[in-house]
């Protein structure tokens, strides 16, 4: 035994003071009595004593003297070496989403850290503790901490995710582990059917009942609505109640029979054609709620725009807006036009050159006869051929390009009469006619989207095309670049955000709670989907508020842990050169020194009740 | 009279009173005890037939006249009788606020006015260590008692008393009154042979015992060293608590019972007296109670 602070035992001093200060205090009254006889006669009537009533009259001094040694053992802090005893432990604790798998109010990850609790408090002082969650990150949450009470209490923080993961990298991260130190004692805390030889798989399944939806999706058909899904029953053959909601109702329920194991499709017809929320669920009550409901969000009315078109002749225009956009379309004429109009997602300008940009939409140009400011463009020439002008799709391998130039025919297109523009921003130029741009695509100086046809389309064959209607719809994404473009993701998915012009802000919501901003300083961004449930994203646009809600799922194959199986093993021979423990432990004493300073006091208690 | 200031007023008080006495008396004639023989006071007692050399002049003629037989009328007589006193004067009568030596010598001299004023003889006799030393001899009347009653004070409480040692050697009388034995009897000394001795003399006995307040009822707790007043090789060591106080009432209950018990068995009074009692109350309650005085 050794004391980490040695000068504590000068407390040992108090024992011969206390011993003088006791004889001192309790010196005997001496007194002169008539006679002595009925006292010393008293002798013979007395109880006979006790064992313990013989130290009675010093039961308080030596109570005090074994105060005053505790107190100086635990000032002195004594470490009591406990050869061989001290282990390295790494915990590798699965935090995927069917540890959310719940008996009895408590889930199988917090069934995983009290098992890991229960090692550490068992083990001796002197071991210490490696932790590797594996969740949505693949994280060390400490490596070779040797202080319990620091390694419980970040044990406690942790939270399974919702997504599936993969324990490969994570063996190897151990192996460095094992690699380093041959006598490490790893224990893998997981839901699933691993096997190994030298890891310890502490496996906390309990293969509880589970029933899950999954692929729901929608379709119109006539004046209704087909609802489709897929159901299943893990452990039992089990009749499911369906409930159906459409915008928060409840729309129908419908009786699925489900046998165990066996995924089951199922549809119903809703007397709707639209909705705005839609969200199926199983009622039927069991240990994992994550899988239970799915949500689909209508992304395409969370994404309606207003466009104005300022023409004195916009059939061309009004038709295939109509038909392939998602907008609704105010039209003025070019003699009523002026700057007061605002307001609008998408402004087209055809064969009419405005004298300023609007600053707060998508500029569509349709032959600007001259420059007009912070559009990234001049004016240089008029190039005029009665015979017709052939124009020709240059070569470009930019994702973009690619994008605005999908699904066209890449048909013939003839010209009478286009503008000459110089470009001095970076444009991608969808069409040119001996390099000279004739449509092309790009951001304005206020941060607008524009596309810019060099042509009057009335001066062109393009809307006789089929690749008017196909340029017109890639184009339209193109202004209208969706938020979202999917509502419905798996757990662990990466979700991507565009980013709209004048966007200020991006703000993240997880189901949980938890909040963050992304990065909007490129056209899209993209985050990682960790919880299952409703994530709320709010796009502060022009000081605007969008909400757009998506539902994220639980990954199928978390619904039913039990599927996953491998068998691992670390390289190597596993040894058992353990490094010497400590015992110093001092609430023992602590709690010893309480209960001899309490004894004391109902010692003096008892003696101050003698003397009444 | 100032140690133990008896006053004037409480003797007229007991002056009333008349000690009973027990046995038949032995005493010398003139006192005013009745004896159970015949004698020569006014109380009537008995008649017998007259046998030649009878006294003539105690013959009832109206009993001759009614019966024409002689008989001799018979009173019953009346003695003097001897009281005798004895005081411990050991040192634990006299130590600290027990106040059980001034008890002592009050009803010493309460006693022995009553004695005078029966025209008994009073002697009053303190015992210390092994010795009786006389105090008053042979006091008959108030004067005589007044002039006397003053050497009590003389008395001095020292050392110890070996009550039978000092009782037995001395001459007690034989059937002549009362004797009275004043002393706290806490001692594992001997007095049983000095009762033995009195009650086989035919002395009417009775045991005062004399207790303080503080040895009736003790008042201590704690560590306490007590060294006896009589000796300071006697002491006791103890720290005092509710178990030794119930210890040391058994005992105080063992040392009353075993004087008073033997005093019963040997047809002698026994009175236990707490020292700070008044006087009064004893003479004029207790006592007269107890059937020792009328």
């Amino acid at each position: 035994m050794r004391f980490m602070y040695p000068l504590g035992l000068l407390g040992l001093i108090g024992i011969p003071i206390l011993i003088v200060i006791y004889i001192i205090k309790n010196k005997y009254t001496e007194q002169i009595v008539p006679s002595t006889y009925l006292w010393t006669l008293s002798e013979k009537f007395l109880p006979k004593k006790k064992p313990i009533t013989l130290i009675s009259g010093i039961i308080s001094l030596i109570l005090q003297i074994v105060a005053v040694i505790l107190v100086s053992l635990l000032i002195s802090k004594p470490v009591i070496t406990l050869p061989n005893s001290a282990k390295d432990y790494c915990f590798i604790l699965d935090a995927s989403g069917s540890m959310n798998f719940k008996t009895d109010e408590t889930t199988r990850i917090e069934v995983g850290k009290d098992k890991i609790e229960e090692i550490i408090l068992d083990s001796k002082n002197g071991s210490t503790f490696t932790l590797i969650y594996v969740g949505d990150t693949s994280k060390v949450v400490y490596e070779e901490l040797s202080n319990k009470d620091k390694a419980l209490e970040m044990l406690h923080d942790l939270e399974a995710s919702g997504v599936t993961v993969s324990i490969d990298g994570i063996i190897a991260h151990v192996q460095k582990y094992f690699n380093e130190n041959k006598s490490l004692e790893t224990y893998f805390i997981t839901d699933k059917d691993y096997t190994s030889s030298n890891v310890n798989v502490i496996n906390v399944s309990n293969h509880e009942t589970n029933y899950a939806v999954y692929d729901t999706s929608t379709m119109v058909d006539g004046n209704n609505l087909k609802v489709s899904a897929s159901i299943i029953s893990y452990e039992n053959d089990q009749k499911l109640n369906i409930e159906i909601y459409i915008n928060n109702e409840l729309k129908t329920t419908k009786e699925v029979d489900c046998v165990k194991g066996v995924v089951k499709d199922f549809s119903t017809y809703l007397d709707v054609t639209e909705y705005e929320t839609l969200e199926i669920k199983i009622t039927n009550s069991d240990n994992l709620d994550l899988d239970n409901n799915e949500i689909l969000f209508n992304i395409e009315k969370a994404h309606e725009y207003k466009t104005l078109i300022v023409s004195d002749r916009p059939f061309y225009l009004t038709t295939v807006i109509n038909s392939v956009g998602n907008t609704s379309i105010d039209i003025v004429s070019r003699e009523n036009y002026t700057s007061d109009f605002n307001g609008y997602s998408l402004y087209i300008f055809d064969s009419f050159t405005p004298n300023v940009l609007p600053d707060d939409g998508t500029v569509w140009l349709f032959g600007a006869s001259t420059s007009i400011e912070n559009s990234g463009f001049s004016v240089q020439d008029v190039i005029e051929n009665e015979e017709g002008i052939e124009a020709t799709y240059p070569k470009n391998s930019s994702s973009i390009y690619k994008t605005l130039t999908n699904g066209l025919l890449k048909e013939q297109i003839y010209l009478n009469k286009y503008y000459k523009y110089g470009l001095y921003k970076n444009f991608t130029v969808l069409l040119t006619h001996e390099g000279n741009p004739l449509i092309f695509t790009g951001i304005t100086d206020m941060g607008n989207r524009e596309v810019v046809f060099a042509f009057d389309l009335h001066d062109s064959n393009i809307p006789l095309l089929m690749d008017y209607i196909t340029l017109s719809k890639n184009l339209l994404d193109y202004s209208f670049p969706l938020v979202l473009e999917d509502s419905n993701y798996i757990c662990g998915e990466n979700v991507k955000v565009n980013v709209l012009s004048n966007t200020d802000s991006i703000r993240v919501e997880t189901p949980s709670g938890n909040v963050s901003y992304l990065d909007i300083s490129k056209e899209f961004t993209t985050f990682t989907t960790t919880e299952v449930g409703i994530y709320k994203i709010k796009v502060m646009k022009n000081d605007t508020e969008s909400v757009f809600d998506i539902f994220v799922g639980l990954p199928l194959q978390e619904g039913y842990s039990d599927s996953t199986s491998l068998s691992f093993e670390l390289t190597g021979v596993k040894e058992n050169n353990y490094r010497d423990g400590i015992y110093d432990d001092l609430i023992v004493l602590f709690i010893i020194l309480v209960v001899i300073y309490m004894a004391d006091w109902m010692v003096y208690c008892y003696e101050q009740y003698q003397l009444r | 009279m100032s140690k133990f200031a008896i006053n004037e007023e409480f003797l007229q008080q007991i002056e009333t009173l008349q000690v009973l006495l027990k046995n038949n008396l032995a005493g010398l004639f003139g006192g005013n005890h009745q004896s159970r023989t015949y004698g020569s006071s006014c109380e009537f007692a008995d008649y017998r037939n007259y046998i030649p050399g009878d006294d003539i002049s105690k013959i009832d003629w109206n009993a001759y006249a009614r019966f024409e037989k002689l008989y001799l009328k018979l009173f019953l007589d009346e003695r003097q009788v001897h009281t005798r006193i004895y005081i411990d004067a050991s040192r634990s009568m006299d130590y600290g606020k027990g106040q059980k030596a001034e008890m002592a010598l009050k009803i010493a001299a309460a006693l022995a006015y009553l004695s005078v004023c029966e025209m008994d003889r009073v002697s009053v006799y303190y015992i210390k260590n092994n010795k009786v030393h006389e105090v008053m001899n042979n006091i008959v009347g108030k004067e005589a008692f007044y002039n006397s009653i003053g050497k009590l004070n003389d008395i001095e409480f020292s050392e110890d008393c070996f009550i039978s040692d000092g009782i037995l050697p001395t001459s007690v009388g034989y059937g002549d009154g009362m004797s009275i034995i004043l002393s706290d009897f806490l001692t594992d000394n001997d007095y049983e042979q000095a009762i033995d001795y009195l009650v086989d003399k035919r002395r009417d006995l009775f045991c005062f015992q004399i207790l303080s307040k503080e040895e009736i009822k003790p008042n201590i707790r704690g560590k306490v060293h007590f060294y006896d007043s009589e000796d300071v090789n006697r002491e006791y060591r103890k720290n005092i608590n509710r178990d030794i106080v119930h210890a040391y009432n058994k005992a105080l209950e063992y040392t009353v019972n075993r004087i008073k018990n033997y005093c019963l068995s040997r047809n002698a009074s026994y009175l236990l007296v707490q020292s700070d009692k008044s006087v009064s109350e004893i003479f004029l309650k207790q006592l007269p109670e107890m059937g020792v005085l009328k």
